[in-house]
């Protein structure tokens, strides 16, 4: 056994000179064996053993964003059924696959993998580290995610896609209602894409716990990573229960349990309790990490550390947990007791306290700070002035006699839309001009940045302000039409005109992207001169993040680091070893290696999708995908030649240690 | 101007206790699977309070021999896997040679009893809610259950096929605490599928 | 304005009606000062020369964070306090109403069966899709379900309550101006959730009396010879397997038509009750409903005028 050593600062010799310039013969020649340890595999089999974080993190950016595009066509196809009334372009069928198609996608396929993907890219560069703690698990999350995704809209082109909403209500998809194999593949699909989702919440848990760099105790952690670790903790007890609910969903329609049948002694409301516990939380799980990207952006563009960092933290926490104890507001108009709704009100309305508070803290950071307008910064702006309408309409809708008029119509439609595009695009498409630079090492194009801002400002609020009025006015959700004398049509209209404008939006982003990801002008490591570490390493970042892990001096690595900021060394070059560190205090613990390519996760989740995709036609599936797991965990947990000839080198050695010198 | 630098070269590679990576995985495994027992056991206590007779009366009161042996194997493995856990913290074979196995043979036994146990049970999950509940508490224990013992078989058959490395060692603590894992989650489920009948039947009619 | 929640002709209503315009008044004063607050900080900051962060410059903005999240507080616990005395008064509301009107509605996809019960058999009687309420009398809807949850919203009178399979809502009205208030089933039930209207007609006390004791009256026998014919065509057809009119038909699967030709409506609010509707939804319902239960019907033409001869004697 080796001996526990303790770390050494040592005054370098003037082999190794300062922090800037980590020129130097030692320093190039670890780069050169870096290179070579943590290089990408070329072809497809190195597309598809690859467990770089940041590679996986962009395929779930990617993947979310084509999800998303997709959603988004079947939003447009519901505004142009809705923009006339009595209209004809989508049978009632059909409008009820779509709607619960754009729900179901945006909510699972698009909102919480696309801030996985920014969370695996960012919390490992954040935290000074070169992976995430299970690079092999991290990209299983990923495939088992693009599984769940395909296998649901290959159901859907079959014409066996569900059309029961994305919360997917019992009776109306149970057994008895919805034949076919509609209710079962959104039930499958979930299961899927919870698993990639916890797969992540370990991760990024793990990673910002206990491979943070030298230095960066608790409270220098940077906010974007607390929204990180909060949402983590969150997947991993809210998760849970959508997995049961789903599952005691199929296990009643394909094999006769009874869990919602009241007939037998279940209970259809149970079904609701059941998705709202895990239902409200997701929500949140969508939103905090743009609580993350809104500190993130400021910090930077107002040249000052965020205000109340203290109170930052506890607020993200706080909501974590009071996200916990709001679900019944889903529920209001169901009939249970008034005294327990009364609680939920409560609940519901003092959860805008904690972000209340991180609201008047950003405010503040402005007010005292040296703000530079540029595309990030207004897409921040727009996020206080959409996100606080939406966060006041759920006021409204958490007190019990409001909510019981505008429950399940319209108004309830324009809030959701308020605080999950409010809330979390406008911050999401702030991130992605910050970091488009980091990401491609070009900077995008200011004008039409902007103008993609003020497109999508105009056209969302165009699109769902009018449904506050559509809802108040009477209009229930989800209807594929509306008859002619009602006097909804001039509003539906309105909204109909302001989806285009978003589409437009979005348009205008994806060109500016694509366009400046080749030809716009060079941005170099930092052009932003950001505090976070991923801005101390090239754009885009090498393959091991880190020639030398950083030391972290505080709350803002780069602004607080010294001339001569220490750093670490002593890594193997040979293996893809991290530094772990202790939780707390973030001192070096000791030494890790991680796995490098493995065709381990792909083959897993081949397996998964085999037994999850297969039961619901045949029960059987369900086992037989079991064992293939099983089969497939040998293969991940085979003991690997080098460790094994490291272990036998390393026993001879201590053998010749411990023989006296002849 | 030097620069300073923090030389971790003398930390030893890898460890075999709960700093280790995966120990912190493993826990956080363990927190999601026992969140779904939690939610199976609030599934159980929902349905009880909107069912009047509960379990129906059509359900016999349950026979408590194979159960409790079941228990009782159950708590008695803990013991040559805590003394293949403590050996594999201190690198040693020869106990995680034993322990393991006895797992194996615990699983095997356990899954032999839950056989006995779910063929006599009297009603199916088809049957009523009652039996919705209890079958898929059995379904989701059962599976851990079956996991936990090929695991403890795979990693005893890697110990005993290979030189056994720091990771190994680590690969049989995570496997133990695993197994614990799967010990302590059937207490609650214990006490609700046969002593709350039990009692009930005993409690004032 | 017929179907809003801002034109109250209710009780509860309007008592909700009061609480939205009090939160409505302090919710836009908080945004507005919000985010002015917001862009005046926005507006000094782009003149700033450098950020002010030193310990004394940070500390009067924590007392600012401080007060603001102490109003924040207590305006919530203002609305908190409104919202649960609102709901309070409309929730026990039922309370010590003993001359309350009790109604059976019962959901089904997608028509509302309503039924007002009567400690005599013979008096009471089902109708569909329409309810008649006499003004200033507290009202009752006992709400349940046959297939689906669906949800009964009403929002000139009150909010909305959930039909829930296996248990029995209650929902209270009391409509103190008169009117014709439509309702629209507000809980996604299926393929036509969107044409389940039912409509709520309140009226002073001698109509509604009139109307119900009308109603109570059995079907209108047919006179002319086409209605007779008409009337054997109905008992011939598989209408009686579904359909009710008292002396003739028992089922219970559809709408109850002993007094179809009094209601404004037909399919739950979709087509006005006229002859060549009633005559097109006979013939192929699916086509103008998709989904619907009611099958479609091969039927001759001068039997069909027939039967729609006796159908619109069924006043």
């Amino acid at each position: 056994m080796s001996k526990q050593g303790t770390p050494r600062v040592a005054q370098a010799s003037s082999l190794r000179p300062g922090r800037g310039a980590q020129a130097g013969s030692l320093r190039y020649t670890d780069r050169a064996a870096l290179e070579k340890t943590w290089a990408h595999a070329p072809g497809l089999l190195g597309w598809l053993s690859e467990t770089d974080h940041k590679k996986i993190g962009l395929r779930y950016i990617i993947t979310a964003l084509c999800f998303f595009t997709i959603a988004g066509i079947e939003a447009a196809l519901m505004r142009l059924q809705l923009s006339r009334p009595e209209n004809t372009l989508l049978n009632p069928d059909l409008y009820n696959q779509i709607f619960t198609m754009h729900g179901t996608t945006m909510m699972f396929l698009f909102a919480v993998p696309v801030m996985e993907g920014m969370a695996i890219y960012f919390v490992p560069l954040m935290v000074g580290t070169r992976n995430v703690a299970f690079p092999k698990l991290n990209a299983f999350g990923y495939f088992i995610y693009l599984a769940g995704g395909i296998f649901l809209y290959t159901m859907f082109v079959l014409h066996a896609g569900p059309d029961a909403g994305w919360f997917a209500y019992v009776p109306l998809s149970g057994p008895q209602f919805d034949p076919g194999k509609r209710a079962d593949t959104w039930a499958q699909m979930i299961t899927f894409t919870e698993i990639s989702a916890l797969s992540v919440a370990i991760e990024i848990s793990v990673t910002a716990f206990k491979q943070r760099a030298v230095g960066m105790s608790l409270n220098r952690i940077p906010l974007f990573v607390w929204s990180m670790i909060v949402i983590s903790f969150m997947i991993i007890f809210a998760m849970p229960a959508v997995m049961l609910d789903s599952g005691f969903l199929c296990l009643d329609r394909e094999v006769s349990t009874h869990f919602f049948n009241r007939s037998e002694g279940g209970d259809p409301i149970f079904y609701q309790h059941m998705f709202w516990f895990f239902g409200h939380p997701e929500v949140y799980i969508i939103f905090i990490p743009a609580l993350g990207y809104v500190s993130s952006i400021l910090t930077v563009f107002t040249r000052r550390k965020i205000f109340g960092y203290p109170v930052m933290v506890a607020s993200l926490v706080f909501t974590a947990f009071m996200a916990f104890g709001l679900w019944v507001h889903h529920m209001f108009a169901t009939g249970l007791p008034q005294l327990g709704q009364s609680f939920f009100t409560a609940a519901s309305m003092m959860i805008a306290i904690p972000t209340g508070a991180q609201i008047f803290n950003w405010i503040v950071t402005i007010w005292t700070g040296r703000l530079t307008i540029r595309t990030p910064v207004l897409y921040v702006l727009g996020w206080f002035a959409v996100f606080i309408i939406g966060g006041l309409s759920g006021i409204i809708l958490a007190s019990v006699p409001l909510d019981v008029q505008v429950h399940d119509t319209y108004f309830v439609v324009a809030h959701f839309h308020y605080v999950l595009i409010g809330g979390a695009l406008f911050p999401l498409f702030g991130a992605f001009y910050f970091w488009f630079p980091k990401w491609t090492g070009r900077m995008y194009g200011e004008k039409l940045g902007q103008l993609s801002f003020w497109l999508l400002l105009i056209g969302f609020n165009l699109t769902f302000f009018p449904m506050h009025i559509l809802g108040l006015e009477g209009m229930p959700r989800r209807v594929y039409t509306y008859q002619q004398g009602l006097g909804w049509g001039p509003l539906n209209a309105t909204a109909s005109i302001g989806a285009g404008i978003i589409a437009l939006s979005v348009l205008t982003t994806v060109i500016n992207f694509f366009v400046n990801a080749r030809s716009g002008a060079f941005a170099g490591a930092n052009p932003w001169n950001a505090d976070t570490l991923e801005w101390s390493v090239s754009s885009p970042p090498p393959p091991y993040n880190y020639v030398y892990p950083p030391v972290v001096s505080g709350p803002n690595a780069l602004w607080d680091a010294a001339p001569d900021q220490p750093y670490v060394v002593g890594l193997r070059t040979d293996k893809r070893e991290v530094l772990v560190t202790q939780v707390l205090d973030a001192q070096p613990s000791h030494r890790e290696e991680l796995p490098g390519h493995s065709l381990a996760p792909f083959l897993l989740a081949i397996a998964t999708t085999i037994g999850l995709a297969g039961s619901i036609f045949f029960a059987w599936w369900f086992p037989i995908g079991l064992g293939l797991v099983g089969l497939v965990m040998i293969y991940w947990f085979w003991p690997r030649k080098e460790d094994v000839i490291d272990h036998l080198v390393e026993e001879q050695r201590e053998i010749l240690r411990e023989e006296p010198a002849v | 101007m030097t620069a300073r630098v923090i030389d971790v070269s003398e930390l030893p590679e890898g460890t075999t206790d709960s700093r280790a990576l995966i120990w912190w995985g493993n826990l956080g495994m363990m927190v999601i699977e026992g969140t779904m027992f939690a939610m199976a056991i609030a599934t159980y206590l929902y349905l009880r309070t909107v069912n009047i007779d509960w379990p129906p009366s059509t359900v016999q009161p349950p026979v408590l021999f194979w159960p409790t042996l079941d228990l009782a194997i159950l708590i008695v493995s803990v013991a040559p896997v805590l003394w293949a856990d403590l050996a594999a913290k201190r690198e040693e074979k020869t106990p995680v040679l034993i322990g393991l196995p006895a797992a194996v043979l615990a699983g095997l036994v356990i899954l032999f009893c839950r056989y006995r146990i779910l063929t006599n049970l009297g009603y199916k999950w088809s049957d009523h809610a009652y039996g919705s509940v209890i079958w898929v508490i059995f379904g989701l224990h059962l599976m851990h259950v079956i996991a936990a013992t090929c695991e403890c078989g795979l990693v005893a058959f890697y110990c005993a096929v290979w030189p056994v490395t720091k990771k190994k060692y680590l690969d049989v603590r995570c496997t133990a605490v695993y197994w614990y894992f799967v010990v302590i989650t059937w207490l609650p489920f214990y006490f609700i599928v046969y002593i709350v009948p039990w009692m009930q039947r005993k409690g004032p009619s | 304005m017929i179907q809003s929640v801002l034109h109250p002709a209710g009780i509860q209503a309007s008592r909700i009606g009061s609480l939205w315009n009090g939160y409505m008044v302090v919710l836009t004063t908080v945004y507005v000062i919000v985010i002015l607050w917001m862009l005046v900080a926005v507006w000094r900051a782009h003149k700033n020369a450098a950020p002010q962060i030193s310990d004394a410059e940070e500390r009067p903005h924590s007392i600012t964070v401080g007060v603001a999240v102490g109003i924040t507080t207590v305006t919530l616990i203002g609305l908190l306090i409104a919202s649960v005395a609102t709901g309070s008064a409309v929730g026990t509301y039922g309370d010590k109403k003993p001359d309350a009107l009790e109604i059976d509605v019962t959901g089904h996809q997608w028509w509302w069966e309503v039924q007002y019960p009567d400690p005599e058999p013979d008096k009471s009687f089902k109708t569909a899709n329409e309810i008649h309420i006499p003004l200033h009398q507290p009202v009752l809807l006992r709400l349940a379900t046959r297939d689906v949850i669906h949800s009964l919203w009403i929002p000139n009178l009150n909010g909305k309550r959930d039909l829930i399979p296996g248990r029995v809502n209650k929902l209270w009205i009391e409509a103190d101006r008169p009117g014709v208030f439509r309702s629209q089933c507000a809980e996604f039930c299926g393929l036509q959730h969107a044409h389940m209207a039912l409509v709520v007609i309140a009226e002073p006390n001698e109509k509604y009396q009139q109307w119900k004791s009308h109603q109570q009256t059995p079907a209108n026998d047919p006179v002319t010879p086409e209605q007779r014919h008409g009337r054997d065509v109905f008992l011939s057809l598989p209408c009686v397997n579904c359909h009710a009119i008292t002396g003739d038909a028992y089922a219970t699967i559809g709408p109850d038509l002993t007094h179809l030709a009094t209601r404004p409506t037909l399919a739950a609010g979709e087509l006005l009750n006229t002859k060549g509707n009633l005559g097109g939804w006979i013939v192929n319902a699916p086509a103008i409903k998709p989904g619907t239960a009611m099958p479609p019907n091969q039927i001759a033409s001068n039997d069909l005028q027939d039967l729609l001869a006796y159908l619109e004697s069924l006043r």
